[in-house]
């Protein structure tokens, strides 16, 4: 989640040698939990990813690639991937087309509407991922709210469970408020004498936006994006419960190898396989648009 | 920015997004007052009979217990370890400190499932147990990097003249911090609190490999159950999920402004 | 924040934190039992559905009466149930471990799981001969069978007869009315064992039950999968799924609610099933775990698990009912009949099956 700090920093205190190195000693216990619980644990995980597995005897501490080779070369688990990166895609196209409007008329809205559109948005990031997932269940479930919406108009529907789209739409509605958020506060840091001044040199309203409030807002779009894909790639709660038992991510993959099948050295190479498949795309993806033609934006 | 006729379309659309923002949170408050013994929405009937459930099943009460318990717990030890950490980051400059400020920002770029499958292995490896206090300190880890976040603005925000005012009349380093920077820190103090307990009483992925048959989070247990039933008793104990983060709501927007507190005017 | 406000905060946090620690009190309160003494509490890892409300409504109230020892009961597959003791073998975390064959064996070879003690599981003297293990780790727990389980009224509607045997259930009339569990069941397991047998095969390669499987989604007839019993059961009881591969105890308990669904066990043969309780190693509470146990295989309980769970009892002194001695395979000549599978192979094969399965079975788009 990014947080704007509204200040810049100042300058720090004029150099003396202390006695005791006083941020150390601030700074130790949470760097010795970090270290101990955070970097170690991550440490064994990827260490695990080279290990052997069998059923009858455990983990094998040998050194082995085999566990990446299966997850690169096999097209079952390539098709995995590529449906996690089209479901994280998606949903990062879907959220943008809710959440920029609403960005949008943030700019224009009363200190009352603002206030409520604020409290509606951002609010639901404070509920439990599974009291959402579970409300979608629930809306698109076996007598769910949809459900019961087309029998009363009398019409024959299948549920609209264990899809690609209830998984999306149970996404899009997790993660609209990280967009709207991003967005909202590069919409917010526009001068409002730039788009005028575009208005007041002939520009009709739709040309202030094509050409110069959407190129400004790109930031916070990108911004927004980026949040958008990495947390929909890597979320599990959501395609576990809406996707079905034949809907398969990485995530799903991870915790079935994991808490199931025990595979622990393959469930760490999928993992260690999911960052740095996620961390490349977002890496391409900044890139291609920070180095484009709106790179005046950014630099 | 915008001409006024579009501003009809937008408020329409606006209205629609917020509606379908809350539906999900609103749907399950609605069932959990159903009456019927299987889920159906809209509930034809309504009662209060599943929460009398919920408070009859040890197991969802335990867990209540259980996120309670951690929650209070890993945002005391963030808060206050975060506090600690941001002092040290933002008044002095040493080597190193921008690295330790990456590391301690680093929880929120990795996803939780991960996070929780390396402290799995880690655990296990080492023999550790599985129990209430590896599931604080993972939840310290994750909701760290809000704490710093929110303590270090707070402290960005203080007139550094003050405390120096406070230290050339003879005040030293911990009565300064006593007195002079902790009540100007105070809401920042006060918004980690909160936000770390919600962010870790609703903690799903991680604690889903850290639970154990002795000590399972609420969103765990409310996860496993449905996995295995389908029926309201677990609409009952959302809800109460939801309460909590309505009360949360409610602290954070009277102490700072729900949408100060994520950046927006 | 005024100085009230954080008054009235400072307040109401210590009232919190102190209800907590007070509630953190009581929760560590059965685990200060002491050493020697039989532990106050016991953690059963089980099945879900219709096995976990007959744990919840009669075998733990049970207990929990004769002895005074709480039960606390925790629901999952055999697979997940097992990870679950695996994750936790330097500090384990279940005392009680129902496992199915497969589990059984694996957690055999890799020593999780503790010999019984005659002197606390007395009853063990009164067990059959094929229930005991070799080396008298764990017990099963009752005999049962796998095979179709199928909606009676939605045959009877359709006009067709019941299925009585496997191949049943390629009958194109079926189209889009079969469910399975997902690979991460036992059922779906051992079906493709069982069909491979019956191929005339063997558990090594598993090729020529898989391609039936396949051929009976690609024909449409499967359709739907379920992770867990108490889905599996919805969709037969609401007539999405005609018939499924299930445990026999399921059907008939289903059937005996008054619920349109039967159990058939197929004239190819049934696959043998048994659930195992097994004492977990180094558990927190190893004596009340035993007691459990011989709790369970003592003649009241097998009695009320055969009615209950309508699954063949263990127990020599247990007399059944005629209806009971049909629904399961009570008598040895029956249990000969049943299909056996190594388990040991499997074992060694499952993550194979599971890939194979993962890929050619349920993945579609």
């Amino acid at each position: 989640m990014r947080l704007a700090a509204t200040a810049t920093e100042q300058a720090s205190l004029p150099s003396r040698r202390p006695r005791l190195p006083v941020p150390l000693l601030l700074l130790a216990p949470a760097l010795a939990i970090f270290l101990v619980f955070f970097v170690l644990p991550l440490g064994v995980l990827v260490v695990n990813s080279f290990h052997d597995y069998s059923r009858l005897t455990g983990i094998i501490p040998t050194f082995t690639l085999k566990n990446y080779v299966r997850i690169l070369s096999d097209g079952f688990y390539l098709e995995i991937i590529f449906r996690t990166l089209r479901l994280a895609f998606l949903t990062s196209c879907v959220t943008l087309i809710i959440g920029y409007p609403i960005a949008l008329y943030l700019t224009v809205a009363s200190a009352r509407q603002r206030a409520w559109i604020i409290l509606l948005i951002l609010s639901p990031l404070l509920v439990s991922v599974i009291v959402r997932t579970f409300g979608w269940l629930i809306i698109l479930g076996p007598n769910g709210l949809v459900h019961s919406l087309f029998l009363a108009l009398g019409l024959q529907a299948s549920v609209p469970l264990h899809s690609e789209g209830a998984v999306i739409a149970g996404l899009a509605n997790v993660l609209l408020p990280f967009l709207v958020l991003a967005v909202a506060t590069s919409l917010q840091a526009i001068d409002p004498a730039v788009p005028l001044a575009a208005a007041s040199l002939g520009a009709g309203p739709w040309r202030v936006f094509r050409l110069v409030v959407f190129p400004l807002s790109l930031p916070g779009v990108i911004a927004g994006l980026l949040i958008v894909f990495s947390l929909a790639s890597s979320s599990f709660v959501t395609p576990a419960l809406l996707g079905g038992a034949d809907y398969k991510v990485m995530s799903t993959m991870i915790y079935q190898q994991a808490l199931i099948l025990q595979n622990w050295p393959f469930a760490a190479a999928f993992a260690v396989v999911l960052v740095l498949v996620v961390f490349l795309v977002l890496l391409v993806q900044t890139r291609l648009i920070e180095g484009g033609r709106y790179r005046v934006v950014f630099h | 920015m915008i001409p006024p006729a579009a501003h009809r379309v937008l408020a329409v659309f606006a209205l629609v997004v917020c509606a379908f923002s809350v539906a999900p949170v609103l749907v399950i408050v609605a069932e959990s007052f159903t009456a019927t013994d299987y889920v159906v929405f809209p509930p034809p009937s309504l009662s209060f009979k599943w929460y009398g459930e919920f408070l009859k099943r040890a197991e969802f009460v335990d867990s209540f217990l259980v996120s309670a318990i951690v929650a209070f717990g890993a945002s005391l030890v963030a808060t206050a370890l975060g506090a600690a950490a941001s002092l040290a980051l933002v008044r002095h400059d040493f080597f190193g400190r921008r690295a330790l400020q990456q590391l301690f920002l680093a929880p929120l770029s990795l996803p939780g499932l991960i996070f929780g499958l390396a402290l799995l292995q880690f655990l296990a490896r080492y023999g550790m147990p599985r129990n209430i206090a590896t599931i604080t300190l993972a939840h310290v880890i994750i909701t760290m990097p809000f704490a710093i976040r929110f303590i270090t603005v707070a402290l960005l925000g203080i007139d550094r003249n003050v405390e120096l005012c406070a230290q050339s009349l003879g005040a030293s380093r911990w009565r300064t911090f006593r007195y002079i920077t902790f009540p100007l820190i105070r809401p920042g103090l006060a918004a980690s609190l909160v936000f770390a307990f919600i962010i870790s009483f609703d903690e799903v992925a991680a604690s889903l490999f850290l639970s154990s048959p002795n000590a399972t989070t609420l969103p765990v247990r409310i996860f496993t159950y449905i996995d295995q039933n389908y029926d309201p008793l677990v609409t009952a104990v959302s809800s109460l999920l939801v309460f909590a983060a309505l009360f949360a709501i409610a602290i954070l927007e009277r102490t700072f402004g729900v949408g100060r507190l994520f950046g927006l005017r | 924040m005024t100085e009230q406000d954080t008054r009235i905060t400072r307040r109401a946090t210590l009232g919190i934190g102190a209800s907590l620690i007070a509630g953190y009190g009581l929760r560590a309160q059965p685990a200060l039992a002491q050493a020697g003494r039989t532990e106050g509490e016991v953690v059963f890892a089980g099945y879900g559905g219709t096995f976990e409300q007959f744990a919840r409504n009669e075998l733990i109230p049970a207990f929990e009466k004769q002895t005074g020892i709480k039960v606390r009961f925790v629901v999952g597959t055999a697979l997940s149930n097992f990870a679950k003791v695996m994750a936790s073998r330097n500090s384990p975390e279940i005392d009680l471990y129902w496992s199915n064959e497969l589990t059984h064996v694996a957690g055999k070879q890799q020593g999780l799981y503790e010999k019984l003690d005659p002197a606390i599981c007395t009853n063990l003297a009164d067990v059959t001969e094929s229930a005991k293990d070799p080396d008298n780790i764990g017990v099963a727990s009752y005999v049962m069978a796998t095979g179709i389980q199928y909606n009676s009224k939605a045959f009877a509607d359709a006009g067709m007869p019941a299925p009585s045997a496997w191949s049943d259930l390629w009958d194109p009339r079926l189209k889009g009315k079969i469910a399975l569990y997902n690979f991460s069941v036992a059922y779906s397991q051992d079906l493709l064992a069982i069909l491979t047998r019956l191929a005339g095969g063997t558990e090594k390669d598993i090729r020529p039950g898989l391609e039936r499987v396949k051929a009976l989604r690609t024909s449409g007839n499967l359709a739907m999968f379920a992770s867990s019993p108490a889905e599996l059961d919805n969709m037969l009881v609401q007539g999405q799924a005609w018939a499924t591969v299930n445990g026999s105890p399921r059907g008939f308990i289903l059937k005996d609610r008054g619920a349109p669904i039967d159990f058939a066990f197929p004239k190819e043969g049934a696959g043998f099933f048994a659930n195992y309780f097994e004492a977990v190693k180094n558990a927190p509470h190893p004596k009340a775990a035993q007691t459990l146990i011989n709790f369970l295989i003592g003649p009241e309980m097998q009695l009320a698990i055969a009615n209950g769970m309508v699954a063949a009892p263990i127990n020599r002194k247990v007399v059944l009912s005629d209806k009971l001695k049909a629904q399961t395979p009570s008598s040895e000549a029956e249990i000969k009949k049943l299909i056996r599978i190594d388990r040991v192979e499997m074992n060694k094969q499952l993550d194979n099956w599971a890939e194979l399965w993962n890929r050619e079975i349920e993945a579609k788009r």
